[in-house]
Formats: C-alpha cells, structure tokens, sequence
C-alpha cells in the first residue's frame, strides 16, 4: 500500500514538474510574439531612444530571447524571480505580500468549507426527502448559479449598506499602524470577514450538491440494508458507513478546489480591492510587467497540480481499489 | 407533474407573450409596414444589419405569438389540437428540473431572438443624462418632441425613419415641469430652463403634445434604459454560450472520438494533451490572451471554446472505448465498415447523450466566465451591453442605485439557473 502511494506520487511530480516547465516556457516565449512594451513609457521624443534602451538593459531585457530564458531558469532555481519592471522591486517581495493575503482567505474560506458541508451533509442525510432537505437543495443550485460576485455584492448589500456591520473594502483601516496587535487582529477579521463568507458560500453551494448526492447514492446501495436489517443504529450507520464511502467524491471536488483557489480568489479580491495574488496578477498583465506575470503563471500553475496531487494521493488513501487507476494512468 | 399543472405554466408563458407582444405594438406595426415596402419593392441587398435583425425578429415574434394564442385557445377547450396534447402528454414524463429549465429556455429564448423588436428603447440610446440618469425601476417621464423639418421623398423613407428613429430618437426632449407663456413654452428641468417657441415642437390642439415614458427598471448612469440593455445582454450572454460550446464540442469530439477509436500511441499522447490543458489555471489564461491580443467576440468565442474542450474529449474518449468493446460495433467493423463511418452513424448516436449534459454544464460555465470577465472590464467592450458589464456599473454607484446590480444579477442567475436545471434533469433520467 504504502509503495504504491509511494509510486504515484513519484510519478505524478515527475509529470508535474515537465510540465511547469512546459507551461512557463510556453508563457515566456508567447509574451514576446504578442504586441506589447513594458518600456513603452520611457520613450520620449525630447529624450531620444537612449534612456528606453538603457533601462531595458539594466533588466536585462536587451538579450536575446534564449539567453533571457534561460538565464531565468538559472535564477529561478536559486529561487530568485527577478526585479518588477513597474514596481522596482524583486519579485519576491511582491509575491511574498499577495499571496499571504490570498493564502489566508482562501485557506480559512476552504476550511470552513469543509467545517459546513460535512455536518450540513449528514443532516440533509437524516431529512432525506423531507421538506427541508429540498429547500436547501434547490437554495444550494440557485446560489450555485449565481457567479461570485454576485454573492460578493449581495453579501455587501446586507453587511455594509442595510445594517453596516462590515466595511466594503480593503483589507486594513487608515490606522492600523497606530493600533496595538489585539486590535490589529480584531480590525483584520473585520475586514476579511465578508470575502471569507463570499468564498465560502460559493464552494459550500457548490460542493454541498456532490456530497448529498453521493451519500444518497450510497445509503442505497446493498451494504447499507444489510447493516440496518442487523439491527446497527442509523447515527452508526450514517457516521461510519455512509460517509467515509460518500467523501471519495468529495475529496475529488476538495482536489479540484485546491487548484483553483487562485481564480476564484481573482474575482472577490477585485471586488474587494484586497491586495492579493489575483489583482496583482491582473495588473501585470495589463502593465506588461514579464517577471512578474511569468511567476505568478509558475505559481498558479503549482497550486492546480499541488491541488490534483493532493487529491490523488487522498483518493488512494481512502479507497485503495482506485489507487491501481491512478497508477496505471 | 400533473397535466394542470404544465398546463397552467404554459398558460402563463403564453399570456406573459402576448402582454409583451401588445406592448411593442407599435413598433411591430411599423415593422410590418417597412416589411411590406421592402417586399414590393424588392431591393433585399439593401439590408442593414439593424434592419435584418429587426425583421428576423418580428418574423419570430409572431411564430411565438401564433403559438402562445392558438394555446390560449386551446386551453379554453375552443378548438381541440392533436399536437398539443400529444406535448402535454410527453412532457408529463419527464422530472420536474428538466421542465422548469425547458420553460425558462423557451423565454430566453424568446427573449433574445426578438430583442430588437420588444425591447422598449435602444440599448445604447440616451437623452438628457442630468433628468434621466440613475432612475428607479417604474419611473414615468415626461417628454415633448421637436418637429421635423425634413420632407420624405416616399413613404418607405418615411416609414424606415420612423421605425429607426423613433426609438433612437434624438428628437425626445425630457422635462419636469412644463409652462406656456405666449407663443412660448419653458421647459423646467432640474437645474436648468429651457426655451422654446410652440411652432417648434409637435401639437395636438394647439398645445404641446406630451408623451410619457415608462422606465420598468429604471435607467442606468448615463441614462439608458436597464430593460432594454438587460434584454440584449441576454442575448449576447447566450451568443457567446453558443458558439464557444459548439467551439468546444467540435474541437473535443474529434480529438476524443479519435483517441478513442485509433488507440495505442495516439490516444496515449492525445490524453496527455488533454492533460496539460486540464492544468492550465484556464480564466487567468484567458485574461492573458485577451490583455496581449486585444478583445472581440470572436475571440471570446475561440477562447472560451479552447478553455472547455478538455473535458468533452475525455468523455468522449471513454465513452467511444466502452462503445467499441460492444458486439454490435464488432459486427460492423467485420462487415468490413469503415471506422469513420461507424463513429460518425453508430458511435456518436451512442454516446450523445453524456456528452450532452456535459455541454449544457459547460455552457452556464461559460456564461459565468464571460460575465466574470465583463465584470472586471476584460469582455466585450461597454457601447455593447453584457450582463457582467451592467452588473459592474451598477457595482460602481451601489449607494445610489442598487437596482441596477440586482436587476441585471437576477437576469444572470435565471440564465445560469436554466442551463443548470436542464443539466440536472437530464442526468437524473441518464440516472435512471
């Protein structure tokens, strides 16, 4: 067992890492052929061409591609990304910033998703086909309808202009640098409080559908029957049997969540205006700023196939019947 | 779900097509009119798009409308119709979810193809941004018309303005409030007093002749009609679902059929692809594309297409290796068929169906991507109304007008809702 798990996860980061590599390179030589200047702005005709060319330099942009490329992968491997072309600062620093407000939400938005949909499945399970149970089903296929956004300005609509509870956007309060640490934090839930509920109201509404539908399938299979007509409680039966069969599913969704914390994050950081990975993705992109969007490709890049990783690895761990399917893929 | 019910919901449908097609009486009967001069006169080529749109639509509004009266009639036991009940019957079988998405389709639909006819304004349109702007949903307003002074050579001319100007009408001046003093009448706007002499403006009795004009959703930050903006965002909504599903089925089932049917190293290094695409972070790749290349529809279209087709081609891909074990394919492959031939007539009959829920999920994905996209101002560019778009201005002056968000979000979760509904059912009787 443990060799085999061993094995996958051997041979998928091999596959991962090839294809990073594939990606980024992809990326790095695609911004190139595509129009687009990042020293546009340091063209003048008072000043001629000779400032433009000597900033390009200094980045090391006046290479040739290749050299650039591969220069880069010399670096990256030292971890080192680079200088921001608009910022004038190392990329580094930069991603280190964002992605700790990325990271925070979008981790405590999982885990509360996780904390909901678990015991709101159990529940649904015990109501089945009981009113309740469809109400929340058919409230859970409307919200997932809805984009994130929407839910952003819904959750917005209530918390700050109806009741005003909690600020619209930001992430800090003009003085937060006057504040002591208690404060601090108190003044960060504050402000996080809406983009956590937005994210988590999204991925329960979406995850919720999977687990009650794949718990329902479960409890009609043969087994279950058998264990009810022994006489075994329905609380034992539903907590021991029916579940840990009804989460590989929803373990396989969890996966798919990891990877795509990054985009979903995208939207409410803008409608937040919170400082993190998304908008500082979106912006470079706009500002053409190469180093830095090149390593966010790298990262976002990481985060599907650590997502899919992880997925796997707990697939195999769960129902090993499945682990010889990861194997031989 | 019983007969009455299906019956009362198609009741409704119907009486909410009608309503909507007296509304716009106007313009149809102006329609039909330049119809009929273009018909007698014959000089199709001469066509704008406006005009196509316009005529196409009026011609659809009236297979709805013929359908929504001849089961009004039907429904009152006037006149018995075999096909009706032959309907009625066969969609009793089917879930509930399926139905209800069906039901909202068909007013999707409905709503898109004839956009140009029903939609009370022009959705770019606007006149007197300081009056108009940011109105609350079932606002009336006041307005007097200037007199035209220009001679039409024929009525066709005449009828064509008339069609195309009267609701792009730059002739419209709105007001508060409206005095007459000799020969003169002041129309008293918020902040400012315009004059103007009688002869100027269209009479009836003598007086200035006063039209009214109903916002049902208000007006947004420039002053243009919601409605009519919303109704144009659903089609553009639905055009880009369209078109970037067929994009992502096309590119998906030949690549997935043919993994599927050749085996061995091509479906190896296919799969492989699928893959690589299935890990690319997909809407931040789209951003990238479109901030580097530039945005159109068309683009959207390929793009959106190119993010979905991965999954299509895996299903595939399983569906057709499962169908190929199965005899009667083995049969046909020693009747000496040839392989094109059997996954164009034998397999992909077969393994429609999965693939098919899998488009209609894809299709609400896109939908929401490409309002996502809208929304922070990357999707089609803001003269052309797009749902996500509305939903961002509407965003920018929440304080003020929080209708514009939630008018424009409900037309957005009722598409969205749609796609997903018939997906569900559609599933549930695979399921079954």
């Amino acid at each position: 067992m443990r060799d085999r798990i061993f094995k996958i996860i051997l041979k998928r980061l091999i596959y991962s890492i090839l294809m990073i590599l594939v990606l980024v390179s992809v990326v790095f030589f695609m911004m190139y052929l595509l129009p687009g200047d990042p020293f546009q702005q340091y063209y003048s005709p008072k000043l001629g061409n000779d400032l433009a060319e000597e900033i390009r330099s200094e980045f090391g942009f006046d290479k040739p591609v290749l050299v650039q490329f591969i220069n880069w992968i010399k670096n990256v491997s030292q971890g080192d990304f680079g200088y921001s072309i608009v910022y004038k600062r190392p990329v580094n620093q930069l991603l280190n910033e964002s992605i700790l407000v990325t990271l925070s939400i979008s981790m405590t938005a999982f885990i509360l998703q996780i904390l909901i949909t678990i015991p709101l499945g159990l529940f649904l399970l015990k109501h089945s086909g009981k009113k309740i149970d469809l109400i929340i089903d058919k409230l859970a296929l409307i919200i997932y309808s809805a984009p994130s956004f929407v839910v952003a300005i819904v959750l917005i609509y209530f918390g700050s202009i109806v009741f005003k509870i909690f600020p619209s956007s930001q992430m800090i309060s003009y003085n937060f640098y006057e504040m002591s640490f208690s404060q601090k934090i108190v003044d960060l839930l504050h402000h996080l409080t809406l983009p956590v509920l937005t994210l988590t109201i999204t991925s329960v509404s979406f995850s919720i559908r999977y687990l009650r539908e794949s718990l329902i399938n479960v409890s009609n299979e043969g087994f279950v029957i058998a264990l009810r007509s022994n006489g075994i409680p329905e609380k034992v039966i539903r907590r021991k049997h029916i579940l840990p069969n009804a989460l590989i599913s929803y373990i396989t969704i969890l996966g798919m969540e990891i990877g795509s914390l990054l985009s979903k994050t995208l939207i409410t950081e803008t409608v937040f205006s919170l400082p993190g990975m998304g908008k500082l993705m979106v912006s470079s992109i706009f500002t053409r700023d190469y180093p830095v969007i090149v390593a966010c490709v790298m990262i976002s890049g990481f985060m599907v196939i650590i997502g899919n990783l992880v997925a796997d690895f707990l697939i195999a761990r769960f129902n090993p019947k499945f682990s010889y399917e990861i194997v031989s893929r | 779900m019983s007969e009455k019910k299906i019956k009362n919901i198609f009741l409704s449908i119907s009486i909410f097509i009608l309503i909507v097609f007296l509304l716009s009486l106007e313009k149809v009967l102006y329609g039909l009119k330049l119809l009929w001069f273009k018909i007698i006169s014959i000089d199709l080529r001469l066509i704008s798009f406006n005009e196509f749109d316009f005529i196409i639509g009026l011609l659809i509004l009236f297979v709805f409308v013929f359908i929504s009266a001849s089961f009004l009639i039907f429904y009152y036991n006037l006149f018995r119709w075999k096909f009706y009940e032959k309907l009625i019957d066969r969609l009793r079988n089917f879930n509930s979810e399926f139905l209800s998405g069906i039901v909202l389709l068909y007013l999707l639909i409905f709503l898109s193809v004839t956009a140009s006819v029903i939609s009370p304004d022009d959705p770019s349109f606007y006149k007197d941004i300081q009056l108009t702007k940011l109105l609350p949903p079932f606002t009336t307003m006041h307005y007097v018309r200037l007199k035209t002074s220009e001679n039409f050579s024929n009525e066709k001319e005449k009828i064509e303005k008339i069609l195309f100007e009267n609701f792009i009408d730059e002739r419209r001046i709105y007001f508060q409030q409206l005095e007459i003093e000799n020969s003169k009448i002041k129309l008293i706007k918020e902040k400012s007093i315009e004059e103007l002499p009688i002869e100027n403006v269209e009479t009836k009795d003598g007086l200035p002749e006063i039209y009214t004009k109903l916002f049902f959703l208000g007006t947004d930050e420039f002053g243009r009609d919601l409605l009519s903006r919303i109704i144009f965002g659903i089609r553009i909504s639905l055009l880009i679902g369209v078109f970037s599903v067929l994009v992502s089925f096309l590119l998906g089932s030949v690549i997935g059929y043919s993994a599927g049917v050749i085996g061995g190293f091509v479906d190896n290094f296919l799969m492989r692809v699928v893959d690589f695409f299935l890990s690319f972070p997909v809407l931040f790749f789209v951003i990238f594309l479109i901030a580097f290349v530039g945005n159109s529809i068309l683009l959207l279209v390929f793009v959106f297409g190119f993010s979905g087709w991965m999954y299509v081609a895996r299903l595939a891909r399983n569906e057709s290796i499962a169908c190929m074990k199965k005899e009667f394919v083995q049969t046909l492959i020693l009747a000496g068929q040839t392989k094109f031939m059997i996954v164009f007539k034998h397999i992909l009959p077969n393994t429609f169906a999965p693939i098919l829920i899998t488009l209609i999920f894809q299709f609400s994905n896109v939908v929401i991507a490409e309002s996502a996209l809208s929304f922070l101002g990357l999707g089609v560019q803001p003269p052309t109304p797009t749902l996500g778009g509305i939903i961002k201005t509407g965003y920018d002056y929440f304080s003020l007008a929080t209708w514009i968000s939630f008018s424009s979000a409900l037309a957005l979760i009722i598409i969205v809702l749609t796609f997903n509904l018939i997906g569900e059912g559609l599933k549930k009787s695979e399921a079954k």
